[in-house]
């Protein structure tokens, strides 16, 4: 899982432009046959017995979108995902072509209040045509990532990665009598377009979402339930996001005669790409597991334990009867 | 351009577009077609191709931004709100229509001397603003204008040289480039899409697809011109005069790359002059559409509107008429070339 989660670490995979992370994906996944349409989304399919089960993970990364090059090469841009201004200034960030770029601002001064519109990418290039044979109009940039492993824990790793990671490995080892799709989606940080893509496709009976959550288990964190890195995957519960009861007691059961400790938590807040992939159902139930991570400005730390015990966990209960 | 201005003058907040269908149902019975409509107020007409060719979906919205009634005060006035988002800074002393029987109407406000400092100094907004359309007492006013009466800015569309004046190219001027192009022969299925409550989130988009699951869509759209005092280059989401706008991206959907770069490309080689559309902002049925069914690859073409979303825009002829060009150059090149792989 390390390897995996440090492999995929090093592909850029901006929302909307995640080919190179896709192909990736497809030799890892091999030789299991791996789908792919027209958005990018890949799909592996186990087809088996009736309820017909969809686990989705996201593998894009959060991004921004070039709209503008300057005559004298500087980039404008705007935010895809949801990013703050201040989380970019003096960031690296790299196009899926491998052009690197600097973020910085007009003017930061104290008391500055810093907006996109002010801000700007230094990809080094010194007039409009070297940026233009660099990087076109619309193309995106990811915040470059470069992880360290200390022991079970992985320092500096994007978060964005591990879904895929722990998808990947349940996908390819998953041999159950189920029918699952395993469905490795793009644009999930735009609010889970791929997904709902494929869920439209899929129409599923069941879903199931690999996803990260914020850990709380540093310094002076609000109140919040604790989640601590290294005990565990997380079941997310609760009226947010609107997981299944039935579905999530049998993950429970599942967990504890697996010996696999959990930890609960609730999501606090419903975000866009829930309410979507929500539309495009029509009741069909819900559940999510969760990998915590600490979450420092799109860096985080993980415990790689939590990520192997999550695809554990993901393959016990895709062999158990989670609806009726 | 007699169709264009019927389309803009008739009155369609989302959810109120039943004008706006008469002239477009009256303007297809012209050249033989039948409507297809669905209970949300969607209409839809098909030109059958050749089988196995790619089924392209033409797609407008119906709606424009508007008000409707939500009250009667005491003097007569109506109390109204918002349907899709429009500039609290637009509204005072604006002529308005108001009803399916188009009563004249205006947004008043308090007198300057009634106001006090805050107000005075402040954007006075909607919900201080009434229509009055003259009616003596509440009675008059809640006869006139009952409860959910839609109200739509009061201009009349005309032609000022080389442009347009109107209040809602967001988005007839789509529906009209849709009309235009539906006359053009190709093998390739043409489905007219014209949406209802866009302005609302895009709310008939996703019957649209559903119904016809299109290979394709097409989002003809009116989009804002930013080429105005004081906005930089980098911040400027189209210019009038610049010819169609090409969307790379915007809040609801990334273009697929080699959707729009075939799409650019025809525009080269047909030699229309295009544009894109600068600003990562703003959303259209696009946006909806292109994950239902399995997901549906769209692009967006727009005509670049000054002044949108407020009671007066302006269009300019020529980036009109480049959008039906493109748009019929596009379809016989699908017809030719068939969807990228």
């Amino acid at each position: 899982m390390k390897e995996t989660i440090e492999k995929l670490n090093k592909i850029i995979a901006p929302s909307g432009f995640e080919d190179n992370l896709g192909k990736e994906l497809i030799e890892i996944l091999k030789p299991m046959v791996a789908d792919t349409d027209f958005m990018g989304n890949i799909t592996v399919s186990h087809r088996g017995k009736a309820p017909k089960i969809l686990v989705l993970a996201h593998i894009d990364d959060d991004s921004i979108v070039v709209n503008h090059i300057e005559k004298d090469g500087f980039l404008r841009f705007y935010p895809a995902s949801n990013i703050k201004e201040q989380q970019l200034i003096g960031r690296e960030v790299v196009f899926p072509n491998g052009t690197v770029g600097l973020v910085g601002a007009e003017e930061v001064t104290e008391g500055t209040v810093l907006s996109f519109d002010k801000m700007f990418i230094d990809i080094g290039a010194e007039d409009k045509k070297t940026a233009q044979k660099m990087v076109s109009i619309g193309d995106h940039a990811a915040i470059k990532h470069t992880p360290s492993v200390v022991g079970d824990r992985i320092i500096g790793t994007n978060s964005c990665k591990i879904p895929s990671s722990i998808l990947a490995h349940v996908a390819k080892e998953f041999d159950g009598a189920t029918d699952v799709t395993f469905a490795f989606c793009v644009q999930g940080r735009l609010g889970a377009r791929g997904a709902s893509a494929v869920i439209t496709r899929e129409n599923p009976d069941l879903l199931i979402t690999i996803e990260t959550i914020f850990a709380t288990d540093t310094p002076n964190c609000p109140n919040k339930a604790k989640l601590n890195l290294d005990e565990g995957p997380v079941l997310v519960v609760g009226a947010v996001t609107p997981t299944d009861k039935h579905v999530n007691a049998i993950i429970e059961e599942t967990a504890e005669s697996a010996g696999i400790k959990i930890q609960k938590a609730v999501k606090t807040h419903y975000d866009i790409g829930d309410a979507r992939m929500n539309s495009m159902l029509s009741a069909v139930p819900m559940a999510t597991i969760a990998v915590p991570c600490r979450n420092y400005q799109f860096s985080s730390v993980i415990s790689s334990n939590d990520a192997v015990l999550a695809a554990k966990l993901l393959s016990k209960i895709l062999r158990k009867k989670l609806i009726k | 351009m007699e169709l264009l201005k019927k389309l803009c003058d008739a009155s369609g907040p989302p959810g109120y577009e039943e004008e706006v269908r008469q002239v477009i149902i009256e303007h297809f019975k012209g050249l033989g077609f039948e409507p297809i409509t669905d209970h949300t107020g969607n209409l839809f007409f098909v030109k059958e191709g050749k089988p196995g060719k790619p089924r392209i979906m033409l797609d407008a919205h119906l709606d424009e931004v508007g008000f409707e009634v939500i009250g009667h005060s005491g003097d007569g006035d109506l109390r109204v709100k918002s349907i899709g988002g429009i500039d609290d800074r637009v509204l005072g002393a604006k002529h308005v229509l108001v009803g399916s029987k188009k009563l004249k109407g205006v947004l008043g406000m308090k007198a300057p001397h009634n106001q006090d400092h805050n107000e005075y100094y402040a954007v006075v907004p909607l919900k201080a603003l009434a229509v009055d359309i003259g009616a003596k007492d509440k009675a008059e006013a809640e006869k006139n204008a009952p409860l959910g009466t839609h109200v739509v800015f009061d201009t009349v569309t005309e032609e000022w040289g080389d442009v347009i004046k109107g209040k809602s190219f967001d988005d007839r001027a789509g529906c009209w480039v849709i009309c235009k192009a539906m006359e053009m022969t190709t093998d390739c299925t043409l489905i007219a899409s014209f949406t209802f409550g866009e302005e609302l989130g895009m709310l008939g988009a996703k019957f649209s697809a559903r119904r016809f699951a299109p290979d394709i869509m097409i989002s003809l759209e009116g989009t804002s011109a930013g080429d105005m005092p004081e906005v930089p280059e980098h911040q400027q989401c189209s210019k009038m005069h610049g010819g169609p706008v090409i969307t790379f991206e915007d809040k609801s959907i990334i273009i697929p790359r080699a959707y729009r770069e075939m799409l650019e490309d025809t525009a080269k080689k047909s030699k229309i002059e295009y544009q894109y559309k600068g600003t990562v902002t703003g959303g259209t049925n696009a946006g909806r559409m292109q994950f239902e069914t399995g997901g549906i690859p769209c692009v967006v073409i727009a005509a670049p509107c000054r002044y949108i979303h407020s009671p007066v825009s302006l269009v300019a002829k020529k980036d009109l008429t480049g959008m039906i060009e493109l748009t019929k150059a596009f379809i016989t090149r699908i017809d030719k070339e068939g969807l990228p792989q």
